[in-house]
Formats: C-alpha cells, sequence, structure tokens
C-alpha cells in the first residue's frame, strides 16, 4: 500500500506516495466539485504565487489496482520535509494561520471557499508557508457559513492566543491534542484581562459556552443559517487584521539579542564560523539538522556554505521564533522547529501514524551540534556515550561543540551539582567520536577551551 | 452595506437566545460544531455593527471638521 496514513478523512480523495513521488487520487466523490474549482482558476492563481503547492494532473491509471476508482490524479512535488503545527514556532504558526486565512479570501473572490482549516494542510518551504491541499477546496454555494471556523480556532487562533495572552508557549498543549486547542479549556486559564478583550469575549469564552450549552435543536437550527457572503468576507477579514497583530506575550526580543548572550568575542566567533563553512562547503549536504540551532547564526553560515536547506532545532520558544523571523526577514531555506531534541514528537494520532515522530523523519545530510552537548550531558544527565552515539547515528558527517566544565556557561549549569559527568572531557569526546566516525578536522576556538570536531562516517 | 441592518437584527435574535439556551442534556451526542456557525452570525452582526458605527463616527468628526472649516472662513 502506498497511501499515506494521514490520509484517510477526506471521502473526495488520497494521498499516495510510490517511487519517490507524490499522488493525489480524485475519487467520484469529490471529482465534480474539484473540476469546478479547477475551472474557476483559483488553483492556478494560487499555484503560480507559490501559496498553493503545484499539482499536474496525470494519466488517472498512473497508481494501478492502488486506486481503481481515481477519476482525477495529480502529481505533487515532494516535500523536504514534513513538519506539524506543534513543532512550529509561534511566528511560524501565525504565518500558516494568514496564509489559510488569505487563500480563503482569494478563493471567495473566485467562487471557490474552504470545506476546512486544518492546519496539517500547512507545510514550510523554508519560512515560507504553502497549502498542500487541494481537495479542501470547494465551489461556493451563496450564503454558505465559514465552515472551518471552528478548526480554526482550535488549530489556529486558540494556540496562538494561549502564547499571545497568558504568556504559555503552545507547543506541548498542541502536541498533547493534535486536534488543537479547545475554546472551554482555553478560556479556563486565560487572564481576565485577556476574557475582558471583545473578540478573545466573543471568539473564545463565548464560543466555549456555548459549545457546552448547544442541543440537538441547535443543530438543526444552524443547518439553516445563511450567511451573506460580504459578511462571510469580513469575519475572515477581520480575523486575519487580529491574527497579523498578535505577537508572544513575553518576548520582543529580536534575534541579534538572543546572539549576544552567546558569549563569544568576535574573532572568536568568525573562527567557529570559519570551521562550520569549511566543514560545510567540503560535505555540501542537502540537508542539514542544526540541533540547539539558537537564532540560527550558524544556519545562516551553513547556507551560505552551499547547504541546501537546515532544519533547526530549539526548546526555547524566544530564540526559535527570533531563527523563525531572522529565515523569514533573509529569505533563508532554513525552518527552526520548537522542538527538544532530548524528547522529539512521537508518532501520534490514529493508529500513531498520522502524525509521523520525528525519527521517522530523519533525511539529514549532516548535523550541527554547536553549543549543545554540555546543556545535554551536564544539564540534563545524558550519559555522554549515548549521546555520542545518538549525534553519530543521525547523519554521516557532522559538526560537535565540546565546551569544558571550566567554561563560564559550562560552569554556572554545574554550579549545583559538583563532580557531575567525571568522563565529561575533551579526549573522552574525541575518543568516543574517533571509535564510530573519522575525525577530520577538531580546533580549539576559545580561550575558555571550547573545541570543534568535523567527523565523517561516510 | 444593505446586509448590515439585517445582521444587526439576526446578531439581537441569536444573542437573545443564547442567553436562554439550557446546558445540553447529552453533549456527547450533539455536534459542538453547531456553536460556531450559530457564532458566525454573531459576529457577522457585531462587524457589521462596528462598520456602520466606524461609518457614523466619522460622519460625527466629519460633521465638526467642516463646521471648524466654516468658521474658520467666516
Amino acid at each position: 500500500m502506498s497511501r499515506h496514513p494521514a490520509s484517510f478523512r477526506d471521502p473526495a480523495g488520497h494521498v499516495h506516495e510510490r517511487d519517490g513521488k507524490v499522488y493525489r487520487t480524485i475519487l467520484p466523490w469529490g471529482a465534480a466539485r474539484y473540476r469546478a474549482v479547477r475551472e474557476s482558476g483559483f488553483l492556478e492563481t494560487a499555484t503560480a504565487s507559490g501559496r498553493l503547492i503545484e499539482g499536474r494532473e496525470v494519466d488517472p491509471a498512473v497508481l494501478g489496482d492502488e486506486a481503481p476508482d481515481a477519476v482525477h490524479v495529480l502529481e505533487h512535488p515532494h516535500l523536504a520535509f514534513v513538519s506539524h503545527p506543534y513543532e512550529w514556532s509561534f511566528s511560524g504558526l501565525r504565518a500558516a494561520a494568514l496564509l489559510t486565512l488569505d487563500l480563503h479570501l482569494e478563493a471567495l473572490a473566485s467562487g471557490v471557499t474552504l470545506s476546512d482549516a486544518s492546519a496539517y494542510n500547512v507545510q514550510f518551504a523554508g519560512p515560507r508557508p504553502v497549502f498542500i491541499d487541494y481537495l479542501s477546496f470547494i465551489p461556493y454555494e451563496p450564503g454558505q457559513v465559514w465552515l472551518g471556523y471552528r478548526q480554526f480556532c482550535e488549530q489556529f487562533l486558540n494556540p496562538l492566543l494561549l502564547t499571545a495572552k497568558a504568556g504559555v508557549a503552545f507547543q506541548a498543549w498542541y502536541r498533547g491534542r493534535p486536534e488543537g486547542i479547545s475554546a472551554a479549556d482555553l478560556s479556563a486559564l486565560l487572564p481576565l484581562r485577556a476574557r475582558l478583550d471583545p473578540r478573545v469575549a466573543l471568539h473564545v469564552v463565548l464560543r466555549g459556552r456555548l459549545e457546552r450549552r448547544v442541543t440537538a435543536h441547535d443543530t438543526a437550527r444552524a443547518r439553516g443559517v445563511r450567511l451573506p457572503k460580504a459578511a462571510l468576507v469580513n469575519n475572515l477579514r477581520s480575523m486575519r487584521g487580529w491574527i497579523a497583530k498578535l505577537a508572544p506575550r513575553t518576548s520582543a526580543t529580536s534575534w541579534e539579542a538572543y546572539e549576544r548572550s552567546a558569549h563569544y568575542t568576535p574573532e572568536e566567533h568568525a573562527k567557529k564560523a570559519r570551521f562550520v563553512g569549511d566543514a560545510i562547503a567540503v560535505a555540501r549536504p542537502g540537508v542539514v539538522w542544526d540541533l540547539g540551532c539558537n537564532a540560527g547564526a550558524y544556519a545562516e553560515v551553513a547556507l551560505a556554505h552551499g547547504a541546501g536547506l537546515v532544519i533547526g532545532f530549539e526548546p526555547d520558544a524566544g530564540a526559535v521564533d527570533a531563527a523563525f523571523r531572522r529565515a523569514a526577514e533573509k529569505g533563508l531555506n532554513f525552518l527552526p522547529l520548537a522542538v527538544d531534541v532530548t524528547n522529539p514528537s512521537p508518532d501520534l494520532g490514529w493508529l500513531q501514524r498520522e502524525r509521523a515522530g520525528m525519527a521517522a523523519r530523519r533525511n539529514a545530510d549532516a548535523v550541527l551540534c554547536l553549543a549543545l552537548l554540555h546543556h545535554l550531558v551536564l544539564g540534563r544527565n545524558l550519559p555522554l556515550a549515548h549521546v555520542i552515539e545518538w549525534l553519530v547515528g543521525l547523519a554521516p558527517r557532522g559538526v560537535l561543540e565540546f565546551v569544558p566544565k571550566e567554561d563560564p556557561m559550562a560552569a554556572q549549569l554545574i554550579a549545583l551539582k559538583p563532580g557531575i559527568a567525571p568522563e565529561y572531557t575533551r579526549e573522552a569526546v574525541g575518543d568516543l567520536l574517533a571509535a564510530r566516525a573519522c575525525i577530520e578536522q577538531s580546533a580549539v576556538v576559545t580561550a575558555s577551551g571550547r573545541t570543534l570536531f568535523a567527523w565523517n562516517r561516510a | 452595506m444593505r446586509s448590515g441592518p439585517r445582521l444587526i437584527a439576526a446578531f439581537i435574535v441569536v444573542s437573545a437566545t443564547l442567553a436562554a439556551l439550557p446546558p445540553a442534556a447529552h453533549a456527547q451526542y450533539v455536534d459542538p460544531g453547531a456553536a460556531s456557525v450559530l457564532l458566525q452570525v454573531l459576529i457577522a452582526g457585531l462587524v457589521g455593527l462596528a462598520a456602520v458605527l466606524k461609518l457614523y463616527w466619522r460622519k460625527v468628526t466629519g460633521l465638526f471638521g467642516k463646521r471648524s472649516g466654516g468658521d474658520g472662513e467666516a
């Protein structure tokens, strides 16, 4: 079976992967709707602007026995990396929300509407959001309401509000409930000041209360509700205006502020950047995983030296948001994710196959592990040998930075636990690496003794 | 703008019915999406109301603007 394990909800069609190619079937149930949307010209405009993934109609028999009912089959470009909303930064989720609203508004102008508002229908090409579903677009019928309003609130608005109004990072909660955050749950913990905001009162507090009080009679009444098109457009525009202005409550920090805390002199930073740049220039990796990417300074170095795409992993919500903004502002092919490498995303959803965990998405040609090892070994008490084995297993090549215990930053980590990890020495790190890979380069880059190793096990 | 007054009327009707709603007896069997559909009418009414008020507000401020302009000329 080539069918994608997350593709089962929509009776209009499914996604298949075969021989490295991605196909979307359109089944009899959705064929007429698809053709009507295609005739509207909307799909062409949206793909031309790069906001909707390209889709080329191919021979419907291409999948043979696997999709004998397919009326149409589209071929889509293969995504370099699939990420999930609970891994995105605040700015990433906001960008995906705005894309969904913009496409909906654009679609309405062509007589097309969105049948849902799933955040999983958005993927990222670097920091640029791209809508990947075709069958969510259906012909608009006069009087139709915003069909995906509730889903939009749970998967976009409420997680954003949790961070913007309560100052709580949304990712952990979202991961625990991949369908999104409910209005009732959110309104229970928003501060009073936030709940007094008329928009919060309507979209969160009142919606949460209504959901609990709704009756079968209301369901019947809801079926008859008609909304003028102008009102639907106004609702979408008003939501767009609100979301565009939302910002994380805690951090107004720019990415420069994160870099300043790195404790390198300009010369030391230049030396480290040169080492990383040289290692990348030799390897020319298609995909680099930057573990503990902070605000993305070395992801940018890697891209400048020939890396095709960098996926960043950073558990600090402020840093990962700064990294995303950096990527967007500078147009870098860099997607920083709010993921802690010591607790990567697991397989989630239906049959635990719907949303693949991080292990199943491993695609790095090279890894960067800079200023992270001491956090794992000294800060999190992970055994050094386990960490090195995991790291070398992630990709055939990489750059590892060793921060000695005497370094002021590392010293802070062990101030209250003297004697921890006696095995954590430069020599041990070198020996463990050398036992698994060839150390191609190593250099001490700071006065405090920070050391870089470039290894290759290919 | 013609749908404005109709939406405001709908808003008043919906909010009055919502206030009178009893808690659902079998919440698991009722589609919570219904609440979001009904709420959209209310939101549309409020968004419309805000637009109408903004328009009137501009007219009022415009009126004062004109009068003070007229005073200046006199």
